[in-house]
């Protein structure tokens, strides 16, 4: 929508401002009240991942989730994808939510690129290798090591589970 | 014709620069933007804050645990059935790590 904030109803008197000290509240200019004004999410870069997109950034993303939200509320997006598909095959064969490519800053083939978690009918989530990573969170200092292993074989897609 | 984006990961992630708002996709073990994420983590970025949208799991878990991470801004960031974001959870208690709550 483009706004820099939203009211918001039910938060003053809580311990909600106590957590987070950030929000204001202003005076209702259109009554005699006040309400509280929370700031507007626009990241300046959102990172997504799409089943399928084309080559110039338009894709469908999961309708499950707030992601075609976040591609419009961001200034620039990057855009991942299970396949790259020409742009008459994503718009006919659409599951999901379309984003335009008027959003989109750039899209990567990564095919397998949100293993270890799901991805709509492409692949479950991998239990064994969230086990693996909850296992190695434990101990800090093997996680370092852990981590830069995972991100070595990651980087380019996990194994679809 | 459209402009052509089709490129490398390195090509793109040059788009995320330090101290920058980055905003993660998926839900909490759905969707998330692990490949980029792990690409990213390799090129050690520093003071990113971080928003999931609403709701994240394991790449902002990845985030926060590679420490490129100042501040995450969430409804809600777990992991499903197998319990909390262990390194959300750490850096949290720590308080290394600055939390916007939006619950």
């Amino acid at each position: 929508m483009g706004v820099p904030f939203m009211p918001v109803r039910g938060v003053i008197g809580s311990d909600y401002t106590k957590v987070r000290p950030d929000f204001r509240t202003v005076k209702n200019p259109y009554g005699h009240d006040d309400i509280l004004v929370v700031p507007a999410v626009s990241p300046d870069v959102a990172l997504i991942h799409a089943f399928r997109a084309d080559r110039y950034g338009n894709c469908v993303v999961s309708s499950a989730l707030d992601d075609a939200l976040l591609a419009r509320a961001s200034d620039k997006v990057i855009v991942s994808a299970e396949e790259i598909v020409s742009t008459s095959e994503l718009t006919s064969s659409q599951r999901g939510n379309f984003v335009s490519r008027v959003h989109v800053s750039a899209v990567v083939h990564l095919p397998g690129g949100a293993a270890p978690t799901s991805c709509g009918t492409y692949y479950r989530e991998n239990e064994e290798a969230l086990q693996r990573y909850l296992a190695a969170a434990k101990d800090s200092v093997l996680f370092s090591a852990y981590l830069l292993e995972f991100c070595l074989r990651y980087q380019h897609g996990g194994d679809p589970s | 014709m459209p402009t052509e984006k089709l490129m490398s990961p390195s090509e793109a992630l040059s788009l995320v620069t330090d101290n920058i708002t980055l905003g993660l996709g998926g839900g909490p073990l759905a969707m998330n933007p692990v490949a980029l994420v792990a690409a990213l983590i390799l090129q050690k970025k520093e003071g990113l804050r971080l928003v999931v949208a609403p709701i994240g799991g394991f790449a902002a878990d990845l985030l926060i645990g590679a420490d490129v991470v100042d501040s995450v801004e969430f409804a809600q960031l777990g992991f499903e059935e197998f319990g909390m974001a262990p390194s959300f959870r750490r850096r949290s208690q720590d308080g290394s790590l600055r939390t916007l709550d939006h619950t």
